[in-house]
């Protein structure tokens, strides 16, 4: 395994990343449109539904709700904000749900893969079975879109030592299992190149859910947030990056939390609404200038 | 078994559908919003026999260890006290509840299903016992006796066979839709993944309404902790939208009331709150859960004819 795979370079000692149309901030917006199985069969590592014996149909059916409900609540506040999201897609949601398959596509949403099921795990998985799943997903998202996959994000943020190098391998640009940085970076691989972008599991809507966290106060973390990154964008270029789930923020009692801070952002100036493969695309085409 | 990766659910028991695409449902009156208050009527048993199940969240901080005398004088403060407080609430609130009842309940506590009989409350059946979920360790025969028995034990004291099925705790072995559809319940209300009642695809076709757990007492209060005086303000806002949406297709609201929890006397001001909120809203259809199944089974009944 590669020792040191993002050598260690402070943001003050880098020369300055700039946005297209000279904006502060790249501003992306993540929902994770998944698919949660009924009655998994692998239970390693982790148990999906710890609560009882298989179904949990508390657990289940309520990220189904996302799916059935959810998603489309939260679809007509990001149009009506103008805003591009980028799914972060178990790829089988599309197999199951042709109907989401051709929303995304009709918005021209863009896709990170999320793996295949968010209760299929990766951790301690062998070398060949995780190259084969994530060869699987690039498949499957070309015969779905003609396209190549351009970002991954293990499924249920589960991964192995040997992740990075799988997924330049398989010729994915970027990778969001990493949170050391407010901007892309270059991560080593074995073979080919790959960069991180700034993707959030602090603001994440999952990983306030399981605490007594409600929608008002991730409000305000998305906003407080965004000003932060937002003042320094005017010397360094910063990611924001917003990570939601429909069955959580796409419930009636939240939306309109969610709508007041995408609102906030959509009303400032010098900011980039974004897609991931349109950040990576550009920070590839600076650090090509700059190196 | 991994599900395979085709259209549809990874399970038979209804199909997807996603809420754009659905024809417009009407209420009756020109509601916007049924709303079904939910009134739990558990037993929770001091000592429950070995290889029953309950839902592992309700631990004891301090660790599990029996008897548990913390959690069934708790839930017993419920049935004693709290209980009459939910009922005080709802008779100046003018609503008519569901009561979701344990069988151990309805037999231990006559005082209760007397207050809820003569309030005309519609009882459904809710498991035999606050600490005995089903699951699919549970075998066939004995969720199918269980669910037998439960029509039965509620049917002798109210006089009215349960039309509805609201599981312990989310309990539901893969077999429960389709032996509740079998002895003949109307609907289930335990599927927290919609905001409107759906068809499952059982033999004979049983009425899911939701369920919607997000704002369930026992899970946003007691689960996640949040902080009681949020509660009125958070269920309105899932009202509020809600209604607005029910100007376009109707929507359905429940709200589960646990009088061991919500009867607390620090906690049940607030529950006022909700209520008083909720009631300044117009259109709403304030009603039972059967009252919605009703409906739903007639408008199917008037299409097919």
């Amino acid at each position: 395994m590669i020792a040191d795979r993002v050598p260690y370079v402070p943001i003050t000692e880098r020369p300055r990343l700039t946005w297209p149309g000279g904006a502060r901030v790249a501003v992306w917006v993540v929902p994770n449109v998944e698919h949660y199985e009924y009655l998994p069969n692998q239970v390693r590592s982790r148990n999906p539904w710890p609560r009882m014996p298989h179904p949990d149909i508390l657990g289940y059916g309520l990220r189904d709700y996302g799916n059935r409900v959810g998603l489309w609540r939260m679809a007509e506040l990001t149009d009506a904000l103008g805003i591009p999201c980028t799914l972060s897609l178990n790829i089988a949601n599309w197999e199951h749900y042709p109907e989401i398959f051709e929303a995304s596509e009709a918005r021209g949403w863009d896709v990170m893969c999320h793996g295949i099921y968010n209760t299929q795990y990766h951790w301690s998985l062998p070398e060949d079975e995780e190259r084969a799943i994530i060869a699987d997903c690039v498949e499957t998202y070309h015969r779905f879109t003609g396209r190549r996959l351009a970002g991954w994000f293990s499924p249920a943020a589960t991964f192995t030592e040997n992740t990075p190098d799988l997924v330049a391998e398989a010729g994915i640009t970027y990778y969001c299992d990493w949170y050391h940085d407010d901007q892309p970076t270059p991560i080593r691989v074995r073979n080919g190149s790959l960069i991180t972008i700034p993707y959030q599991m602090d603001i994440n809507d999952a990983m306030v859910w399981r605490h007594h966290i409600e929608a008002g106060d991730f409000a305000t973390m998305i906003i407080d947030h965004f000003d932060t990154l937002w003042r320094e964008g005017a010397d360094q270029g910063r990611v924001v990056c917003i990570a939601l789930h429909p069955f959580i923020m796409g419930q009636p009692h939240r939306i309109r939390a969610l709508e007041r801070a995408l609102a906030h952002i959509v009303a400032h100036d010098g900011v980039w609404l974004a897609t991931g493969s349109e950040i990576a695309d550009w920070y590839l085409s600076q650090i090509g200038d700059a190196t | 078994m991994t599900a395979r990766r085709t259209p549809g659910m990874d399970h038979e028991h209804y199909t997807f559908s996603p809420m754009p695409g659905r024809a417009p449902l009407r209420w009756p009156s020109e509601a916007r919003i049924a709303f079904a208050p939910v009134v739990y009527l558990e037993h929770w048993e001091l000592d429950p026999p070995e290889g029953t199940l309950r839902d592992p969240r309700f631990g004891d901080p301090f660790g599990n260890f029996r008897p548990d005398y913390r959690s069934y004088t708790w839930r017993e403060y419920g049935a004693r006290i709290g209980f009459f407080r939910v009922l005080d609430l709802l008779d100046k609130h003018r609503l008519t509840a569901t009561v979701a009842a344990n069988t151990s309940a309805v037999e231990r506590y006559p005082k209760l299903v007397e207050a809820c009989l003569a309030r005309g409350y519609e009882f459904a059946a809710h498991g035999t016992h606050a600490t005995r979920m089903i699951s699919s360790a549970m075998a066939a025969e004995q969720e199918a006796a269980t669910i037998s028995h439960c029509i039965e034990t509620i049917e002798r004291p109210t006089g009215i066979r349960p039309k509805g099925w609201i599981s312990q705790d989310f309990g539901q072995s893969a077999r429960t839709p389709g032996l509740l559809a079998e002895r003949g319940f109307s609907y289930l209300s335990d599927w927290p993944n919609d905001d409107q009642p759906y068809w499952m695809t059982t033999d004979p076709p049983i009425l899911s309404i939701p369920c919607q757990s997000e704002w369930d007492d026992v899970q946003l209060l007691w689960h996640r902790r949040l902080l009681t005086p949020r509660f009125p303000a958070l269920v309105e806002e899932g009202f509020r939208v809600l209604h607005e949406e029910g100007a376009q297709s109707g929507r359905s609201f429940t709200l589960g009331i646990h009088p061991w929890l919500f009867g607390m006397p620090h906690r049940i001001r607030y529950l006022d709150e909700t209520l008083t909120r909720l009631g300044a809203y117009a259109n709403v259809w304030c009603t039972t859960l059967g009252a919605i199944s009703d409906h739903m089974h007639a408008l199917t009944r008037s299409a097919a004819g």
